[in-house]
């Protein structure tokens, strides 16, 4: 787990990207919103929510999870 | 006909005679092969109520076009037979060489019926098909099987598909193997197999059919190969396998947990996907033609050694051995992934049942003195032995063998309430209130509860995830909304077609690369016909709609596409807090997925919906 100063998500992939080089370049496509195959799930006060674009802000206290969209079973 | 031979081999165990028949092209267009093939068979020729085990039953392997090629797993094969776990049609596909292998003896597929009067094996090759005799097989475990049958024949390219002990003894839940790591494992193929004393199947050929246009599918090969190595979308399937699902699985609160009590485990580090690639780990294979590379070797040497010839436990058995028993040792898991695997028992149908014992020994239904040994939750040494009693029959194993169903019903109690099955077929490891699609999917499969009969959640909660099916909507995967139509489409054209070509069903999962409309393309330049998108979703309609048809023969009505009662109880933590799937819910999804089926309120396909798949005149 990483602790972050609050943003837009995309300004965290950048903070986090300094700690996990590479990870950027996975989690962000082309069009510089969140890769097909991955999602950004945050999670406040025991509720998930899915964040859908780099523009989403996360605020102070809030946890993000990266997991990939499907796995195989 | 590219892509077929046009030829089944039939096989009479009883009066040890073989037959040839034949089919046409407008045959195989309206069922491509595999599954459909096997449906079509079992409705024309299996009377209502037949015995699973008697004489009377079929026992179908079938290829589809695609075996012609190597490809993303399409040299596996589908298994099709009337199953004496649920009494239903049940279709299990593998993946593996064996499909590839029977194509090439010349035949698209190969009929069992009768029982042989002593235990036998059979061996086909491109110039005859002989019945030999295998008294010495018999009690053996399916990596002996395996060597003594290669060392005999002297053929190490031989692929040779057999059963355990469990299907010998007539578990309900034995499966078949083949080439040691690939299982058609759900439903008790295994059962039907061992009740016609048949051991082993062992194929070698080469006389694969002409394919219209190789030069079209190598470039088509190429393109998808490259997807799979550079688009990202198979970076964690390829790292972690199917173990890329289970912390995930766990952070969503819908990792089957105690007996499904609870949808999170509290000891998931020591078996996710990091913990089990550093415990157990011992390398990766690849299914024949697949550049993504998802099965995991394994090996370990204490407390419990395994070896690394069989294959290792992928999630669904990580999660049955694991997190389902309260069992976070990643070696616990591994031995007893082995032991189902030598003696031939399906991973998820035991690892359910142990979790039914393991919760009537924790609420006074049975005790020490019924099993002969300890079983509390998250005991290792128990789950070893009860699955070495299920296998063998001993004890209370005897019952177990029978099912969950079955058992608890035996066992009483009350117990009935957490016996974790849909029509017999216990469930798989992806717990349905926290992805209500797959609850439905569940309740309508075929076969009873089956986790690969349509598509997962998870992957339809961003956009345009498949919009050649008409998917462009993102869903949540815990709302009720869409979910009948998309459970209804992908039952279609995930469960039934991907085992029709045959194709593996993983690369076929958004936002992966093999796409219907790539799927498609790859059919016609096989074949050299034309499909569109929307014929070819019809082929996978008209075969499960035929398999609906066969279980309304037997009797199945609206009453039995339900979901147990624990799934109405509202989970009270994860990541699925607060969610739960009651029977209004479940009713008014079923009310609008009938509808889409084309279906009476009783589940019955109406005789417009039969005229309109072309299944009324057959």
């Amino acid at each position: 787990m990483f602790a972050v100063n609050p943003a837009a998500l995309g300004k965290i992939i950048d903070q986090l990207e300094d700690r996990i080089p590479g990870l950027k370049e996975k989690l962000v496509n082309q069009e510089g919103n969140i890769h097909p195959a991955y999602v950004v799930i945050l999670t406040t006060g025991g509720v998930q929510k899915l964040l859908k674009n780099v523009t989403c802000q996360v605020e102070d206290g809030d946890e993000i999870s990266v997991l990939p969209v499907i796995s195989g079973g | 006909m590219y892509g077929y031979h046009g030829k089944i081999l039939r096989v009479d165990l009883t009066r040890r005679k073989i037959y040839q028949e034949t089919f046409d092209e407008k045959f195989a267009k309206k069922y491509v092969g595999g599954v459909g093939f096997g449906f079509r068979w079992l409705y024309d020729t299996l009377p209502a109520k037949t015995d699973p085990l008697s004489p009377e039953n079929k026992l179908i392997f079938a290829t589809g076009p695609l075996c012609s090629i190597s490809f993303l797993g399409s040299t596996g094969i589908s298994v099709t037979t009337k199953s004496p776990l649920t009494g239903l049609i049940a279709d299990s596909d593998m993946r593996g060489r064996m499909g590839g292998l029977l194509k090439g003896t010349g035949y698209d597929a190969l009929v069992l019926e009768g029982k042989s009067s002593e235990s036998v094996y059979l061996q086909i090759t491109e110039d005859s098909v002989d019945i030999v005799e295998a008294k010495d097989l018999w009690g053996k475990d399916i990596k002996e099987t395996q060597e003594k049958i290669l060392s005999k024949i002297n053929d190490r390219e031989a692929v040779v598909t057999s059963i355990g002990i469990a299907g010998e003894n007539l578990v309900k839940y034995g499966n078949i193997a083949s080439d040691l790591r690939n299982y058609a494992g759900r439903g008790g193929t295994g059962a039907v197999m061992g009740s016609k004393n048949l051991k082993a199947i062992v194929i070698r050929g080469k006389l694969r059919p002409r394919v219209a246009d190789a030069d079209k599918i190598r470039t088509l090969i190429k393109e998808v190969n490259h997807l799979i190595k550079t688009d990202g979308s198979c970076d964690t399937l390829s790292r972690y396998g199917t173990w890329n699902t289970t912390g995930p699985a766990d952070f969503k609160g819908i990792l089957p947990t105690k007996n499904f009590q609870k949808t999170t485990f509290e000891y998931i580090d020591k078996i996710d996907g990091d913990a089990m690639l550093n415990r157990i780990s011992a390398g990766k294979r690849s299914c024949p033609g697949c550049a993504i590379g998802c099965r995991h070797v394994v090996k370990a040497e204490k407390p419990y050694s395994v070896f690394p010839d069989l294959e290792g436990p992928e999630y669904e058995s990580v999660a049955s051995l694991g997190p389902l028993l309260l069992n976070a040792d990643p070696v616990v898991i591994a031995k007893a992934n082995e032991l189902c695997n030598l003696y031939g028992m399906d991973t998820i149908s035991t690892g359910v049942i142990i979790s039914y014992v393991m919760e009537c020994v924790d609420r006074g239904v049975l005790a020490e003195d019924n099993l002969g040994f300890n079983l509390k939750w998250g005991e290792g040494e128990g789950i070893l032995k009860t699955i070495e009693i299920i296998a063998h029959r001993q004890g209370i194993g005897d019952i177990l063998a029978e099912g969950v169903k079955a058992a608890s019903e035996k066992i009483g109690k009350g117990s009935e309430n957490w016996a974790m099955h849909v029509k017999g077929l216990e469930i798989p490891m992806h717990d349905p209130r926290g992805k209500k699609g797959m609850g439905l999917a569940y309740a309508t499969a075929l076969k009873g509860a089956d986790h690969e009969s349509s598509m997962h959640d998870e992957a339809f909660e961003k956009e345009n995830a498949l919009p050649d099916l008409g998917l462009k909507e993102p869903m949540s995967r815990k709302q009720f909304d869409g979910k009948p139509f998309l459970v209804k489409t992908l039952q279609d054209y995930w469960g039934i077609m991907s085992d029709a070509l045959p194709i593996c069903k993983f690369p076929m999962i958004p936002p992966r690369p093999l796409t219907p409309a790539r799927l498609v393309k790859l059919l016609n330049l096989v074949t050299g016909w034309n499909f569109t998108i929307e014929e070819f979703l019809q082929v996978g309609e008209r075969t499960f709609n035929l398999g609906r048809l066969f279980d309304v023969r037997e009797g199945i009505s609206r009453s039995d596409d339900t979901l147990p009662r624990r799934f109405a109880e509202v989970l009270s933590e994860g990541g699925s807090a607060g969610e739960n799937l009651d029977s209004d819910s479940l009713k008014t999804m079923l009310d609008e997925y009938y509808r889409l089926r084309g279906w009476d309120n009783e589940g019955r396909p109406y005789p417009e919906t039969l005229k309109r798949l072309g299944l009324e005149v057959d």
